[in-house]
């Protein structure tokens, strides 16, 4: 998972809040592996 | 025994009564029975004594329990055989006892007392009067001299108001404005509402909650302490005692601005926002729309009329407000007590009542701006004898008798007439509010007047709302979820549980110590400077014990002590949050006073106590430690003692003898001293960080050593090492949060918490209903005896029922595991919203859908059916639910994290994001590995 934030690259989802009276545009990109949740083996049987 | 004023004693001791219902305490008569007074002076007249004795014994006989007061008022030398003789009429074991017949020696009451007697009488009867039958017969209800209005022939009108048109999830009831920031009810006389879908306007110190039907409540300082009208809590009749009326003077025709409590012949369109609701009708030619809000400080409601005339012809007509005055918690308590005059200062009716121990000096207030009016202050009068308010006597007559005073039966009524050309509008402003004394309602009264005052606190209000639900919004794919978060949860949460702390189901008025530390945590987005409050009020309400009280009064600080044995510790809980998402460290050096009061006797579950304030205090830090140190109290298993209930009050029997274990509260507590360890850090408190480190790996072996059952983790044990939550029950095998807190805690063993989770998902996810149970199965035959969750009928409430804050916590869980699915799953069966959406789902479900439950039924025939709305610590562990686990924002002093666990299905979502002056538009892309 990445973060761009006001066009600065991030190495993680956080964004650094600024209290500067401004609005700010933040874009994040999530890269979601879609597995199914690990269901344990007892209730399969 | 009614209240009849024609029987009570004369105005003039009324008015010079200066005593309450403790003044009797002394006497051996409590005043919370109805009490008749026999002054007996000439013992020719002892028939009058054998009289009411035997009254008193009918009365006994048909169940109505009347304490008889017989005052002795012989004075020569023969008292003492007068007072024997009539002891010996009346049956020893009713003697002196509530309910029963007190005869006491009147020169042994002071003059103060004995006006205080006479004043609390509902019957006065004195020997000198004559018979009982004189004092019938002298006695008559005096008549209403002001003539009854003339009807004409008048052509009628039919033309209905349009109604609202692209309403959003519209389910033949109502629906959801555009914006998403109103809920608009359609209603008539033949299509209701399936409950009263209500709306709680409050704010910190006074609030209302009216219906869609315009049936009313309000409250100042305390919404169950200190009620202006009455709270009925019924469902079926939603009555109130408020009511406001238009009438047309030609016709003699008259309806309320609202559906109830007399209806006119077209729709009402009602609109309930925040902080405000609107009430739009047409009758008979005649629009009206009456505006209801209270100010965002002060203890004042408005309801601003606005009358205009779209009839083509000229009018004259009527608008009538109309307030029954409780003044306490009931009417009932109160009828008697109540003065009601005309301020000289203000020009307003102001209401009184000496008689409250505790508010006595209050005063409130019911005004209008026109001075054409006229009113009255007498119930019996403005309804008539065995009327309603639905057709009262007095709106048939041409005007208000002008009625004021003591002794009567209290209400106020103030009408206005007016003329209305075709095409004019009037406004009429009604304020109904309350000051400290006479001199405070007169301020309040004299700075509301007016339409620019009403007008200028309605902005406040709406720029309130408006602000403070902006702190966070979302933009999703799915528009019940954007429904429910953009608003209404912090709505729900702000201005029904923390400030008004009332709802139609439920009008407690006090501060629950854990329930309101709940709500503000999910204010913390929004508005951390309450949460902040909240903590450190909470603080001070902690016995130097460690204990807290469970739940208590303001102003008063009246409450309950008890052996519950979660409350104190979601002190830490809040703090350890508040601490660590705001980083407002100074909070733990606030210092609070302690309070105290006498420790529980052996056996005693709880009891209820005005507890003084310490002369010492300590930092909010300490107050915290005190609290985690007191849940230092293990059992048999190394697990915490669950007392008289943990989170589950219900199980107040499990543990009510000092050895059952709660394994909920073990994981709680482990959740606690971890968060609670790294501020004890923060504060250098080395020592207290290794203890809380120390005593959660401990906790944490022992839930693994003992709680686990074999596919999910046991609830608890009860005081006889009886299993609760086990496969060996025959009755609740599982409860849910013990499930959900393995995860939330960290607790769980992690080889376990998949299949505890997976356990919960299949014995208490009902696909079909859409509930998620607290527990399965519920209570009903078995011979467990947990306390009083057993008296809730299967299926219902916390006995097997939804309750909604555990079936949050679940999703939360779920959310934690990262399992995305079953989070929006489970978020969808929850959200109200989706129960609402079409006339099939609202039939069932019957409750507001714009507000969350805090309970959904369970079992045939009630299955689906939403329980009690608006007054539950749901809502807002569901905006968090939303907010911080689906959503995944996680914010940490001035850092956000976004860890959303949202549907792979979605490409986006929007959050706009208020961070104190600043906006963020934070954009989520999602891009899954399957390409979709």
């Amino acid at each position: 998972m990445t973060c761009t934030a006001d066009g600065k690259r991030q190495e993680d989802n956080t964004i650094t809040l600024i209290d500067d009276g401004k609005e700010h545009n933040v874009q994040i990109m999530m890269f979601t592996i879609a597995v199914a949740p690990k269901i344990p083996e007892e209730f399969l049987k | 025994m009614f209240i009849n004023s024609v029987f009570r004693a004369d105005a003039a001791i009324l008015i010079s009564n200066h005593r309450g219902q403790s003044g009797l305490w002394g006497y051996s008569i409590s005043g919370d029975l109805p009490i008749v007074l026999l002054k007996i002076e000439d013992h020719a007249n002892m028939h009058l004594v054998k009289q009411l004795v035997q009254a008193h014994a009918y009365w006994r006989l048909k169940g109505l329990a009347v304490d008889l007061v017989i005052w002795n008022e012989e004075h020569n030398v023969y008292r003492q055989d007068f007072q024997n003789e009539i002891d010996a009429l009346i049956p020893v074991e009713y003697k002196d006892r509530p309910g029963g017949v007190f005869v006491r020696a009147a020169d042994q009451i002071s003059h103060e007392d004995r006006i205080l007697f006479q004043t609390v009488a509902r019957i006065n009867i004195s020997d000198s009067g004559g018979t009982l039958a004189d004092h019938i017969k002298r006695k008559q209800l005096p008549k209403v001299i002001i003539p009854y209005i003339t009807p004409v022939q008048t052509i009628k009108s039919i033309t209905p108001i349009e109604l609202p048109k692209d309403l959003i999830f519209y389910n033949g009831k109502g629906g959801f404005a555009a914006d998403g920031n109103e809920y608009v009810i359609v209603v008539d006389d033949k299509n209701k509402t399936p409950a009263p879908w209500v709306n709680v306007i409050a704010n910190p110190n006074f609030g209302t909650v009216i219906s869609e039907s315009g049936t009313a409540y309000t409250w100042t300082e305390n919404a169950h302490e200190l009620r202006l009208t009455p709270w009925k809590n019924d469902p079926v009749c939603d009555k109130g005692g408020e009511a406001f009326y238009i009438r047309d003077y030609e016709s003699g025709q008259f309806w309320s601005t609202t559906l109830l409590p007399s209806g006119g012949e077209t729709p009402y369109v009602t609109r309930h926002g925040f902080g405000y609701s609107v009430f739009e009708h047409i009758e008979d030619g005649i629009y009206s729309e009456m505006t209801v809000y209270v100010d965002l400080e002060a203890a004042v409601k408005f309801n601003v009329l606005k009358i205009r005339n779209q009839s083509g012809r000229s009018r004259k007509l009527s608008a009538t407000g109309y307030i029954e005055w409780v003044l306490d918690s009931s009417r009932w308590k109160t009828i008697m007590h109540i003065h009601t005059e005309i301020d000289p200062d203000s020009g307003a009716v102001f209401a009184k009542n000496p008689y409250n121990t505790e508010f006595n000096n209050r005063v409130a207030f019911f005004d209008v701006d026109n001075l054409k009016k006229s009113f009255t202050c007498d119930r019996a009068e403005f309804i008539g004898r065995n009327g309603t308010l639905q057709n009262p006597d007095a709106m048939s007559r041409q005007k208000l008798s002008g009625k004021i005073g003591l002794a009567l039966d209290p209400c106020t009524a103030i009408q206005v007439p007016f003329d209305l050309a075709d095409g004019e509008e009037k406004e009429i402003i009604f304020r109904l509010g309350a000051g400290k004394n006479s001199h405070d309602a007169s301020s309040i009264v004299k700075q509301f007047k007016g339409s620019v005052a009403a007008s200028d606190s309605f902005e406040k209000v709406k720029k309130y709302w408006k602000h403070t639900v902006s702190a966070l919004q979302i933009e999703t794919p799915d528009a019940a979820l954007n429904m429910i978060t953009n608003g209404w949860l912090t709505y729900q949460t702000l201005s029904a549980r923390l400030w008004g702390r009332s709802g139609f189901y439920q009008s407690g008025g006090a501060f629950g110590f854990r329930d309101q530390l709940q709500d503000v945590m999910s204010l913390l987005q929004v508005a951390p400077q309450l949460a902040r409050e909240q903590i450190l009020l909470c603080a001070s309400r902690q016995f130097k014990e460690g204990d807290v009280q469970h739940w208590w009064h303001p102003p008063t600080g009246n409450g309950v002590r008890t052996y519950c044995s979660d409350d104190f510790l979601w002190l830490p809980f809040a703090t350890a949050l508040y601490v660590l998402q705001t980083e407002d460290f100074s909070i733990l050096n606030e210092p609070a006073y302690f309070i105290e009061g006498r420790q529980l006797n052996h056996g005693e579950e709880s009891y209820y106590d005005t507890p003084v304030k310490s002369v010492s205090a300590a930092k909010l830090y300490d107050h915290c430690v005190l609290a985690i140190k007191h849940g230092f109290k293990y059992g048999e298993h190394g697990l915490p003692l669950i007392g008289t209930g943990d989170w589950n009050d219900g199980f107040d029997k499990v543990g009510n003898k000092g050895k059952g274990e709660s394994v909920w509260m073990a994981f709680f507590l482990y959740d606690i001293l971890t968060r609670f360890e790294p501020v004890a850090r923060i504060q250098n408190d080395l020592e207290f960080a290794d203890e809380c480190k120390k005593q959660a790996q401990q906790l944490k072996e022992n839930i693994d050593k003992h709680a686990w059952d074999g596919h999910w983790y046991k609830r608890a044990w009860f005081d006889d090492g009886t299993q609760l939550g086990s496969s060996v029950n025959e009755e609740c095998k599982i409860d849910s949060i013990a499930q959900s807190w393995s995860v939330l805690s960290g607790a769980g063993n992690t080889r376990r918490i998949d299949t505890a989770m997976e356990s919960a998902y299949k014995n208490l996810v009902q696909k079909d209903t859409e509930i998620i149970q607290l527990l399965e199965p519920p209570f009903d035959k078995s011979d467990l005896n947990p306390g009083y969750i057993k008296g809730y009928v299967p299926g219902v409430r916390e006995n097997g029922g939804q309750y909604t804050h555990a079936a949050v916590w679940l999703t939360m869980a779920f959310a934690k595991l990262g399992d995305h699915k079953r989070v929006w799953e489970l978020l969808n069966m929850i959200n109200p919203v989706n129960h609402g959406k079409t006339a099939e789902e609202i039939a069932v479900y019957k409750v507001e859908p714009y507000v969350i439950a805090a309970d959904v039924y369970a079992r045939t025939p009630h299955a689906g059916r939403g329980g009690w709305t608006w007054y539950t610590g749901s809502a807002g562990w569901m905006y968090r639910l939303i907010t911080e686990s689906f959503l995944g924002l996680q914010k940490k002093g001035s850092k956000l994290k976004v860890v959303p666990c949202i549907p792979v299905t979605w490409e986006s979502f929007t959050v706009h994001y208020r961070y104190k002056n600043s906006v963020y538009h934070i954009v989520v892309t999602q891009n899954n590995s399957t390409g979709k």
